[in-house]
Parts: structure tokens; C-alpha cells; sequence
């Protein structure tokens, strides 16, 4: 879409004024890593980041969500709607991308999520692209970065003359054109540099990790694979890989007495934890550590994308690198791709 | 005299070709760092390394190989966990042949986003007085003098513990990479009873990590793979070391030293109030 341009000086301004209008949500470095908050001083932003170590996902789907309430003298039921309008400001284009994927699989019929839904539409997101991306990351081998994701309103870029401005959805427009004085048109010599930007961070990803995506689809098959079976060794089954994933999207519910109602409340699981398929007589299709890690794998890289045309991995990196026990997905990909 | 690394190849080559093990429990180099790694074949122990990224206890994986025989690398608390785990039945001393490293004190691990620069030896390990395996079939002494150790600091400032748990994603890494967490339903996950709500609340929290803390008193050896394994960089190990100079100060038991004393949980004297 259109490409707009904003003065280095002007991001603080830019910051200020959205965080009057909004609730601004930045990455902050807190005990020795970053972590999105609220931003209440734009001075506290610091381009210089890398990525915030848990994703942004619990925005859209917090880690613990109350559904209902459910009165039973007042006879009545209370679904929840939240209305808080946030800016999210910063987040990296592989999470930006990953809001995609969560998108495509949620808010198609004829099974919307709602809670999700009502939390998507209200935000407004704006990421910063990744010019020197950590050693972790490989965004570029589902192009899900490192310069444009897919999932942004607006995208930011830093260039030598400030930065890049990218206008993605319409709401990324209607943002633009309300701080219309502090935006520009990009100049030729900007796009340019903008234009070799994205080769150069694309060359230098595409030496550690180039593998063919749709190649992917055929992992499916290979399930019980002696792969599965040396990795799963290690797997210590804590839930770390999918909490800390920007797209894992499973989650439990779970009911119970509170004062004066019943609740019903939804939070995150996981499919790598041994709880996730035992049912209550006892039974479980997946019952080896193998078949749990094969799945998660199978699901990401092969299932979500025959059913809901995205990449269940967006390559940010978090599981590889936080995997206590060093478990890492671009081997599966350098294997299967 | 050769490094700790190729006598460990070596020995694990042996041990595997004479068959007195079954396989070899250790550390091999991944393209993020170092992980766990089992070897059964003689020619695979050429993948051993040995560095101060050794950090993740092996001991866990253990109660994964009953019915097997095997080598283990263990550094000082390790071997300390071997120790306490022999006394809570958990573990065959027979079948287990522990290879006890000499360890200088392992880094923290530099994780996802850090603004940290450089390495830094963990704070579990600057408070170490162990080292080497107080329980071993076989020990590979050190070549490398002993990573800088700060003096060891007082504690400080006592820690804002509601406000650290509050951080906790309750993902479990540090339950599972504890070699203590060996039940085969924790009490914080299972169903019947629950004892808290699955899905994380800041008040359950609290109960998880109280719970879990009584569960570490005079168990707990101090070798921080749960605090290293956490994602938010909790300091789990302070709060067990606390319980332990508690619990050593009221019954004089440490644990993991000696494999003779009883853990007093586990005796039985007449006439004992709580
Ligand atoms: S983070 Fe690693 S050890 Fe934990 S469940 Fe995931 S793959 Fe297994
Ligand atoms: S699977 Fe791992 S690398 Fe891929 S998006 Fe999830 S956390 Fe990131
Ligand atoms: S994976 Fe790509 S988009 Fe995400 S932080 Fe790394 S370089 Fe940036
Ligand atoms: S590892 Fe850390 S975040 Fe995970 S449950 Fe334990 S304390 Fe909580
Ligand atoms: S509680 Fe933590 S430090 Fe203590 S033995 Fe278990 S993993 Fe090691």
C-alpha cells in the first residue's frame, strides 16, 4: 500500500499523541530483558530492541480469560465483552504475522471466536521492522519478516533519514491521516534505501536457514519417525515451547463457584503437555512423548496449513531459544524442507 | 593430560563397547547451545562436550531409564540429587555408573531478547561449595581454573516474591527439569483434587510456588535447573536456599552430602511434636 515516511524526531511526538488517544502498549526492558507494557513516557521506547521475550499473543488471547458468568438466582447468563481500544507499538513483523495465522484460523466461520474477535478488531498494531535480526530468528523462511509481516496496520522501518512508513489495512490509513502532520510521503532516496534494506537482511537470513516451505506439507507422513523418537528423549514436557509461541492458540476451560455465580474461564494449553488428549476414562490416542512432538510439529508445519492456508510457525525463534532442553524446530525444517 | 572432554569421550567409548551401560546420559553441542543428549552407540561418544554451558541437570531424565544401565555426568549437585534420590528410593545405585565432572560453576543462560551482554556465572554457583560429586563410579578433574566467582554476596535486599510469581506463566519447566519432581501426578496439576485451578490466577500462583517450595525444603540441592530453565528468569534457588539454611539450622541435615543420614522427613522418633 502507500508508502509514507516520518522524521526520527517525530517518533516521540507521534508516541505521546497516541498514547492520549489510546491505551499504547511498547516493549520495555525490564530485569535484564524486554517485555510489552503500558507505555506512559515514549521517552522509555527504545528502537534499539530485539524482541520481547514472551509474545505478544496474551493481548489477544490472555493466558487466563473469563468467559461467562452464569447467576443461577437472578436466573440469568452474562457473557463478557471487553472494549478496551489498544495500540500495539513495536511489536516484531514475526508477531505482527503470527496475529495473521491466529486470524485465519479464528475469525472464519462458522467457528468465530468471539472473545478474540472483540479484543483483533479493537487493536490497532504497528510493528518495527527487524533490521538486525537475532540469531535465532528465520522469519524469512515462512516470509513472515524480517522487514514486512502480515498481520500489521502499519508498518515501520528505520532507515539513516528516519523512518519508512507503511500504511497496510485501512486502519492503518485512518491512523496515518489523523497524525497527517506528522507523516510525509516517502522520497525516492528513501524508498531506495528502504528497497536494499530488505535485500540485504534477506541475504544474510537466507545463509543460516533457506528451506522450501511447501515441502513442508509432507512431514505428515513421516510420523513415528526415529526423529521424534531421539528429540522426544530430551522433551522434558513442561509447556514452554507452545507458551511461548505467538501463534499456539489451544486452550481449556475450566468452571467453577465464585461468591454468587458460576464462571467459566479459558486459558492456554498445550498439546506437548501429557494432560492434553487423556480423557476421563483413562484412555489416550497420543500417548508416548514421540507422538506429542510429532504432533506439534505435524500440526504447525503441516495440518494448519492444509486447513487454514497459513504456516503454524512464523519463525520468531522464542522456542528455540527458551527450550530447556534445546529442542529446535529449524532442524525439523532443514529435514523436511 | 588430557581435557576433561576427551577423557569423558573416552571413558563413555569404553563404558559403551564393554557394555557396563546400556547408554551414556550427557551434553552435546546444539546450534543454540548445549542439550542433553543419549548415546548407546561407542562411536556417538565423540558428541560429548564439556563446557560451562553444561547447566541443565541430567538427573531428571534418570527415572526415564529404570530398566536400563547408565552413565550419567554429573557436576558437584548433581551428584548431590543422586545422593538424595538413592535415600528416597528413587534410584538403583547398581545400574547407575555416575561420571562426576569437576565443576567450575556453570553461565546463566542468555535467553530470547536479552539485553544482558556477556556471560555470567549463575548466582546458585557462586554459593557452591560442592563441586565434585559426592557420589561417583568415576571422576575427570578439571582443567580449567575455576570461572571467576564474586565473593558471594549476601542476599541483599529480600525479593518482592508476590510480585515475581505474579510473572510466572505456571509452563511447569522448572517442575519438570527438577530431579526432586518425580511424582507421577504433581499435586499442582492433577484433577482429583485440584488443588489449584489449572489456569493461572495471581492468588493460585502463590499456592503453586508455596507448595512447591515446602516440597523443596532439605530436598532441594541447589543445582538451578529449575531457575535456569524458567523463561522469566524467576530466582527459584534463593527461595530454596532460604528453606534450606532453615531447615539445616532446625534438624542440622543438608542435602545430598552424606549418604548415611536419613532425611528427617523420612524417620520416625518417638515421642516427635511437629
Ligand atoms: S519447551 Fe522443549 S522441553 Fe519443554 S515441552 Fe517444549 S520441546 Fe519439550
Ligand atoms: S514454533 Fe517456535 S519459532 Fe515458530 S512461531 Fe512458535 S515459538 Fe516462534
Ligand atoms: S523472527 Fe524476523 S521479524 Fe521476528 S524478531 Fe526475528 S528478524 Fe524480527
Ligand atoms: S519455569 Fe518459571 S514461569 Fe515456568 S512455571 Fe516455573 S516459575 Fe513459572
Ligand atoms: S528445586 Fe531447582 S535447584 Fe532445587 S533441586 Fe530442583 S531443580 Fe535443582
Amino acid at each position: 500500500m502507500k508508502m509514507f515516511s516520518i522524521r526520527e524526531e517525530n517518533l516521540k511526538v507521534f508516541l505521546r499523541e497516541l498514547s492520549l488517544k489510546h491505551v499504547l502498549i511498547a516493549p520495555f526492558k525490564r530485569d535484564g530483558y524486554f517485555e510489552f507494557d503500558v507505555l506512559r513516557n515514549p521517552d522509555d521506547f527504545n528502537v534499539n530492541y530485539t524482541n520481547t521475550r514472551l509474545s505478544p499473543k496474551r493481548f489477544f488471547m490472555p493466558q487466563r480469560q473469563l468467559v461467562f458468568k452464569h447467576y443461577p438466582r437472578k436466573g440469568f447468563t452474562e457473557e463478557l465483552k471487553e472494549n478496551s481500544s489498544v495500540v500495539l507499538f513495536g511489536i516484531r513483523p514475526c508477531d505482527a504475522s503470527a496475529l495473521s495465522v491466529l486470524d485465519n484460523v479464528l475469525l472464519n466461520p462458522p467457528h468465530k471466536d468471539a472473545l478474540y474477535e472483540n479484543r483483533r478488531k479493537n487493536a490497532i498494531v504497528v510493528s518495527l521492522s527487524c533490521t538486525k535480526p537475532m540469531t535465532e530468528c528465520f522469519c524469512n523462511v515462512f516470509e513472515t519478516g524480517p522487514i514486512r509481516g502480515t498481520g500489521e496496520d502499519l508498518t515501520f522501518t528505520h532507515t539513516s533519514k528516519g523512518f519508512v512508513v507503511e500504511a497496510r489495512t485501512q486502519k492503518g490509513i485512518a491512523v496515518i491521516g489523523e497524525f497527517g502532520e506528522l507523516f510525509r510521503e516517502a522520497d525516492g532516496e528513501m524508498l531506495n534505501e528502504y528497497n536494499k534494506l530488505i535485500r540485504e537482511v534477506l541475504d544474510e537470513m537466507g545463509s543460516r536457514l533457506k528451506v522450501d516451505k511447501t515441502r513442508l506439507i509432507g512431514i505428515e507422513k513421516e510420523a513415528g519417525e526415529e526423529f521424534f523418537q531421539l528429540n522426544a528423549q530430551r522433551c522434558i514436557e513442561c509447556s514452554l515451547c507452545s507458551f511461548a509461541c505467538p501463534l499456539c492458540y489451544c486452550f481449556e476451560t475450566e468452571d467453577y463457584w465464585e461468591k454468587d455465580s458460576y464462571v467459566r474461564f479459558r486459558g492456554w494449553d498445550t498439546c506437548i503437555s501429557p494432560l492434553f488428549t487423556k480423557m476421563a476414562s483413562g484412555l489416550d490416542p497420543r500417548v508416548t512423548k514421540a507422538d506429542r512432538l510429532c504432533h506439534r510439529f505435524c500440526h504447525k508445519l503441516s495440518r494448519i496449513p492444509l486447513t487454514f492456508n497459513a504456516y503454524g510457525c512464523v519463525g520468531c525463534g522464542r522456542c528455540v531459544s527458551l527450550c530447556p532442553a534445546g529442542i529446535d524446530i529449524r532442524e525439523v525444517l532443514r529435514k523436511w524442507g | 593430560m588430557s581435557s576433561p572432554e576427551t577423557e569423558l569421550r573416552r571413558l563413555a567409548r569404553s563404558l559403551l563397547e564393554k557394555k557396563a551401560v546400556d547408554l551414556v546420559i550427557g551434553y552435546e553441542k546444539s546450534e543454540a547451545g548445549v542439550r542433553p543428549c543419549f548415546i548407546s552407540e561407542p562411536n556417538e561418544a565423540e558428541r560429548l562436550v564439556w563446557n560451562p554451558d553444561c547447566r541443565l541437570s541430567l538427573v531428571r531424565y534418570l527415572r526415564g531409564f529404570k530398566e536400563k544401565r547408565v552413565g550419567i555426568i554429573v557436576k558437584g549437585c548433581d551428584g548431590r540429587a543422586i545422593v538424595e534420590l538413592i535415600k528416597e528410593n528413587q534410584l538403583d545405585r547398581r545400574s547407575t555408573f555416575i561420571i562426576a565432572v569437576e565443576c567450575n560453576g556453570v553461565y546463566k543462560p542468555v535467553k530470547y531478547g536479552s539485553s544482558k551482554l556477556g556471560r555470567q556465572i549463575a548466582e546458585y554457583c557462586e554459593k557452591c561449595e560442592v563441586r565434585i560429586s559426592p557420589i561417583r563410579d568415576h571422576l575427570i578433574k578439571s582443567d580449567v581454573k575455576a570461572l571467576e566467582r564474586p565473593s558471594p554476596k549476601n542476599d541483599g535486599e529480600p525479593l518482592d516474591w508476590l510480585s515475581l510469581f505474579r510473572k510466572c506463566l505456571r509452563c511447569m519447566a522448572c517442575v519438570r527439569s527438577c530431579p526432586f519432581c518425580y511424582c507421577t501426578e504433581c499435586s499442582i496439576e492433577g484433577f482429583k483434587p485440584a488443588l489449584v485451578h489449572k489456569l493461572v490466577d495471581p492468588v493460585e500462583l502463590f499456592t503453586f510456588h508455596l507448595t512447591r517450595a515446602l516440597h523443596m525444603a532439605g530436598r532441594c540441592v541447589e543445582c538451578g535447573a529449575c531457575e535456569s530453565s524458567c523463561p522469566v528468569e524467576i530466582p527459584l534457588t534463593r527461595l530454596y536456599h532460604e528453606l534450606n539454611e532453615w531447615f539445616r539450622e532446625k534438624y542440622g541435615y543438608v542435602p545430598g552430602v552424606n549418604l548415611e543420614q536419613a532425611p528427617p522427613p523420612l524417620v520416625f522418633k518417638e515421642g516427635e511434636k511437629p
